[in-house]
């Protein structure tokens, strides 16, 4: 019997001002069949160091996050403080 | 004259006009596999028994994003919409809290972080629990990132609850809140005079701890 772990980046969510909603699930399986999956949530904000992120989330931030789309958000977050 | 239907495993399906259904007794759901013709199979985990649908084991599984399960034969009211009577969304998991001051968080450490959610509908609940080892050396406005939704655009700034603190100073009392579309905790302390300030690295100590419960609209 092996058990193994591993995570993949289930949901990459685009929100209208930029942000990515990410959703990491960690898998574990015994003998290469699923028995338990848990979920691990966070947000990219337009503007935030993407270099820590999963390949896949930087694709989508690189393409998303223009150089409107963060000054758009900055502005936003600077007219609510 | 009696005759009978063979399925194409050579499964006797219709003798004298009875069907015959693999593992079949009262109330159990019939499935068809294969191809014309399909054997027919009696479903030991879904029952029907005229008034209720029972899944005896496994899940309910909704394929499409966007649907869900349909409340709207629920008590009339004239506020709610349809949309607004499907429950399209069920997750829970963990999220990472982190402090910032400034919006960094250089030098901070800990040794106990934690923060999980349940996001039912559209409002999502989460928990945060964080002990720091150091505050670090970053200043200004004291904020929890890593929420795990961005809050909604529209409504209202969302209020947590701050249900343990420890070696944190204030003036007035804190209190912390999610604004409007953003994914952070932002954190405050009101005055006896009116004032709303925001709490800052100088109010935090290098063993500062909190705990924040509470909930708020997903964009």
């Amino acid at each position: 019997m092996a058990l193994t772990e591993r995570t993949e980046i289930s949901r990459r969510e685009v929100l209208s001002d930029g942000q990515i909603q990410v959703r990491t699930d960690t898998i574990i399986e015994r003998d290469g069949v699923e028995i338990s999956r848990s979920f691990h949530r966070h947000v990219v904000v337009p503007g935030q160091d993407v270099s820590g992120e999963d390949t896949s989330v930087q694709t989508v931030a690189n393409a998303v996050h223009t150089a409107e789309v963060i000054e758009a958000y900055k502005a936003a977050v600077a007219a609510r403080e | 004259m009696s005759w009978t239907f063979y399925s194409a495993s050579g499964e006797a399906m219709i003798q004298d006009g009875a069907m015959s259904i693999a593992n079949n007794t009262n109330n159990r759901v019939v499935t068809a596999t294969g191809a014309d013709p399909a054997s027919l199979n009696g479903e030991a985990n879904l029952t029907f028994d005229g008034e209720h649908l029972t899944i005896s084991d496994g899940n309910l599984v909704i394929g499409t994003a966007g649907h869900g399960i349909d409340f709207a034969a629920q008590t009339q009211s004239t506020v709610y919409t349809a949309s607004a009577e499907i429950l399209d969304h069920y997750e829970e998991g963990s999220w990472s809290p982190v402090i910032e001051f400034g919006g960094g968080s250089n030098g901070v450490t800990t040794n106990l972080v934690r923060g999980t959610y349940a996001r039912i509908g559209r409002v999502v609940f989460i928990e945060c629990l964080y002990r720091m080892t150091s505050k670090g050396d970053s200043t200004g406005s004291a904020t929890v990132s890593g929420l795990p939704f961005a809050c909604n655009a529209s409504g209202a700034d969302a209020s947590m609850s701050l249900s343990w603190l420890k070696n944190i100073s204030f003036s007035g009392f804190p209190n912390a809140q999610v604004g409007l579309n953003v994914s952070y905790i932002q954190w405050y302390e009101s005055e006896d005079n009116g004032t709303f300030t925001a709490l800052t690295n100088s109010e935090f100590a290098n063993n500062s701890q909190f705990a924040i419960t509470g909930h708020y609209e997903v964009a």
